[in-house]
């Protein structure tokens, strides 16, 4: 006999439509992040937010998956991290996720890859489809705080790590995964 | 003529040899040294539309530039390949080029080695018949009746397949439009061409295995069906139904939830939880099912689940979702209780199809959301399933036959281990109360 642990999750849609990349707008909502980070205190150094790459070699190319994440951040605080899923293209694209909540994840790997932290690990995930349509200049966040302890429970060391993000989709066996950023966590 | 007199023309020749350097690989195919037919020219240097191109046809476009007449090669059952020319004097140069053809080819275990090449007369070169089918194809196509087109380089001619006699008329006059000599074309009768059913597809009478899904609400796959007291149910995951572990009358489509007759039912039984954990403070089921009424209308199979043509077993190893149209059917002849560690299970999902694994944990109680817990759950590795196979039938194959074992409804990973979580069928009695499933 075995007990698991589920843990929390924020999913919200946010609507850009016709606003440019750059504008007041896109820094108006970096400030609703750090300030959520603030309120948290989750980080008290500058966001990374990363490279916007497409979601996959076979989803539409409009789509754009980065990560958002603190820098640096103190030990101990807790660790506000942003999954952001964009439609950069003029039509609307149909996506399936999938969760009662929407799944996804988060990873932290320390210099030497090998993986501290995921937010699926020993999660279950129910296996029901869930079909999205994301319009032209919709933006769909999917937002967690980390709370700076390993997958055993463990709190991790200061130092540097690397975070990842991964959104589970139908038919992409590894999902849609966003590039690598650095985290430093001081002592 | 003087030195300085030489260098334009020569810059022109060599602008000439650049422009033709720089032109797209099969953008105007045209015969070498062939004096052309002028219909044929017209069509083959217009500006092709680069969405159509076929890169299963570039060695075809390829040697026709260098092989005059060149119509097309096959292979014969034996492994010979078959060259068709129209003009026999071409075949010294045909046989060269396609030497190296025959040389990169690889025949079955079953077939003679590569070797022999065989040339045989063609009434029309590939060029022509590509820019026949080029031009007529799309208009063809719209034509009622008409199944397929085909540049068939066996027969050697436009190849348009018809399920119907009376398509041949406006066939015939479509390519007359089109300037297509009716002596390069073959109107073929065909049965209409069937699509596959798959466990995507709405299938009546209703089975376990296809796909459901909820108006305004994700996609699932459909257990099994039962009779629960004298109501006819079928089974799928509670949180497929809009609200979990409530009874909330959602309403649920076979196969989607498109306009049409897709209907089939709407939720009746999903138990509340009870109080358990500490204090009391979670709420406790034993089960994710819910029992969806079915309208009397739809039909069913009772205590059948769909059979797909083949399984796959292995993390990441997605299995046929295409109902084998010869055996499509299993009959639910017994029900397991709950699974022991170690015995092998199957399952039938509208995303994963046919997949196998093995029981790897029994009886976990596992932690949901808003301190929700679902007791005693089966874990399963070496099966895969993703999204959309939610409410899937577990059970034990025994070919024609099954004993049905439960509802698959999420996964987990472990240590980097995918695992699949199912609620066993005396789980869901526990909680929905007997059911009959065959």
């Amino acid at each position: 006999m075995e007990t698991m642990n589920a843990s929390r999750l924020s999913v919200s849609l946010r609507a850009t439509r016709g606003v440019p990349r750059g504008s007041i707008a896109d820094y108006m909502v970096m400030a609703l992040l750090l300030a959520f980070a603030y309120c948290t205190g989750a980080g008290d150094g500058t966001e990374a937010n990363s490279r916007a790459r497409p979601v996959s070699a076979g989803a539409p190319a409009s789509l754009l998956l980065r990560l958002v994440v603190p820098q640096r951040t103190s030990a101990g605080q807790p660790v506000a991290m942003t999954l952001m899923l964009e439609n950069q293209g003029e039509e609307e694209v149909e996506i399936g996720l999938g969760g009662q909540p929407i799944a996804f994840d988060f990873i932290v790997r320390d210099t030497q890859g090998r993986e501290v932290w995921s937010r699926l690990e020993g999660v279950p995930i129910e296996s029901i489809l869930q079909l999205r349509t994301i319009g032209p200049g919709e933006v769909m966040e999917f937002t967690d705080v980390w709370d700076q302890r390993t997958n055993s429970g463990l709190p991790v060391e200061p130092g540097t790590y690397e975070v990842s993000g991964v959104l589970p989709v139908v038919d992409e066996p590894d999902g849609w995964q966003t590039d690598t950023e650095t985290l430093r966590i001081e002592g | 003529m003087s030195g300085n007199r030489r260098i334009p023309a020569m810059l022109s020749v060599g602008i000439l040899l650049l422009a033709a350097g720089c032109r797209d690989e099969y953008e105007t195919p045209t015969e070498p040294n062939r004096q052309r037919n002028e219909t044929i020219s017209a069509t083959v240097t217009r500006e092709p539309d680069r969405r159509l191109e076929r890169p299963h046809e570039a060695s075809f476009h390829e040697l026709a530039r260098s092989i005059r007449g060149f119509a097309g090669y096959y292979f014969s059952e034996e492994g010979t390949l078959v060259a068709l020319l129209q003009d026999l004097g071409e075949e010294e140069v045909a046989r060269r080029l396609l030497d190296t053809v025959l040389r990169q080819h690889q025949v079955s275990d079953r077939q003679q080695p590569p070797g022999r090449i065989r040339f045989e007369t063609a009434q029309f070169s590939f060029l022509e018949l590509a820019a026949w089918r080029d031009r007529a194809s799309d208009q063809v196509l719209d034509v009622p009746g008409v199944q397929f087109t085909d540049l068939d380089e066996v027969q050697n001619r436009f190849v348009v397949g018809v399920s119907r006699s009376s398509a041949r008329e406006a066939v015939t006059r479509v390519l007359a439009e089109n300037d297509v000599p009716l002596a390069a074309v073959v109107v073929e009768e065909v049965g209409t061409v069937q699509d596959f059913l798959t466990l995507r597809d709405s299938n009546r009478p209703i089975e376990g295995g296809f796909q459901v899904q909820r108006g305004g609400g994700g996609i699932c796959t459909i257990g099994f069906n039962a009779y629960r007291s004298s109501t006819q149910v079928l089974l799928t995951n509670s949180h497929c139904t809009s609200s979990f572990w409530n009874r909330d009358t959602s309403l649920f489509y076979q196969n989607d939830t498109s306009p049409g007759s897709n209907l089939a039912a709407f939720e009746t039984a999903d138990p509340a939880p009870f109080p358990c954990g500490f204090f009391g403070l979670n709420k406790c089921r034993w089960s994710d099912a819910a029992g969806l009424r079915k309208y009397p209308s739809v039909p069913w199979n009772y205590g059948k689940l769909a059979r797909t043509t083949s399984w796959a077993t292995g993390a990441g190893n997605a299995g046929s979702i295409t109902v084998n149209s010869d055996n499509p059917r299993m009959t639910i002849t017994g029900e397991y209780p709950f699974p022991i560690g170690g015995e092998m299970f199957d399952k039938m999902g509208r995303t994963t199809g046919w997949t196998y694994g093995f029981v790897k944990k029994t009886c976990v109680d596992v932690n949901k959301s808003e301190g929700r817990r679902l007791l005693c759950q089966d874990w399963i590795h070496k099966m895969h399933a993703t999204f959309g196979d939610s409410g899937s039938p577990i059970f034990r194959w025994h070919g024609n036959t099954v004993t049905l074992a439960g509802l698959l409804w999420g996964g987990i990973t472990q240590g980097g281990t995918p695992y699949i979580l199912m609620s066993a069928m005396w789980n869901i009695e526990k909680d929905l109360g007997a059911l009959s499933t065959f």
